[in-house]
């Protein structure tokens, strides 16, 4: 059984790629560079999970699971910030039309955004959104309960 | 000769040997050696794009050249920056208009 981390990146990238999909390239956990075929891509990793224990052994674990989200989007018009924009615009519309991510978390929050850019051939923009997602474990698993 | 002289001389050459377009600078055509290799940007996890340049005579380069429209081989570019060699050559990085 996947761990509640897993589901929640599932239950993301499954959201952004819902007809019409906020980009027409969706991944989770990549580690590869994107390339210059794409003009635009999001990528979707949990890059870790602080669990708040209570006292008493067994008992329910509220976690704080860190996403992220890169958003990348590159143009030869438009600068980088402009051209990633509308993206983190769409990313953020979906996410927030649902926050519990269809009962996968308790709230999904509201990201904290940074954003980089980078010129070469084109000029591009990525921005990366980290959400602080709350979730909760039962029975000392990691299961999605 | 002069240490100029030679490396006039020698820059010809070069450019002679390796010229493979011709760069539109406003009302001037001149010519010049373009490369476009793909490099890794460290941006996320990386995003590949190629490195668009094009290497002139210094004494072609106008003044002021970033942010100027030229055309190399008729393809509209952008200047996004510039430098010079110090011996007679500058490069002129470029953005795909």
């Amino acid at each position: 059984m996947p761990t509640a981390f897993a589901s929640v990146v599932s239950a993301i990238v499954s959201t952004l790629a819902t007809e019409p999909p906020v980009c027409a390239n969706i991944d989770r956990a990549r580690t590869r560079a994107v390339s210059e075929e794409r003009d635009q891509l999001v990528n979707v990793q949990w890059e870790g999970a602080v669990p708040e224990q209570g006292a008493i052994l067994g008992a329910p674990i509220d976690w704080t699971v860190r996403i992220a989200i890169d958003c990348y989007a590159s143009s030869t018009q438009d600068t980088g910030d402009i051209a990633v924009d509308p993206l983190i615009e769409a990313v953020y519309d979906r996410l927030a039309a649902d926050v519990t991510l269809g009962g996968v978390a308790h709230d999904l929050g509201v990201p904290a955004i940074e954003i980089d850019y980078t010129s070469g051939g084109r000029k591009t923009g990525w921005a990366r959104m980290t959400y602080l997602v709350q979730l909760r474990t039962n029975d000392l698993k990691l299961e999605r309960t | 000769m002069s240490f100029l002289a030679a490396q006039n001389r020698l820059n010809a050459s070069v450019m002679n040997k390796l010229k493979n377009c011709e760069v539109r600078i406003g009302a001037f055509t001149v010519p010049g050696i373009f490369m476009s290799a793909t490099e890794v940007a460290r941006l996320g996890v990386g995003v590949s794009d190629s490195q668009p340049a094009v290497q002139i005579f210094s004494s072609d380069a106008p003044a002021d050249p970033d942010d100027m429209s030229i055309e190399i081989d008729g393809k509209p570019y952008i200047v996004g920056g510039h430098a010079s060699g110090g011996t007679g050559f500058t490069t002129l990085s470029v953005e795909l208009a």
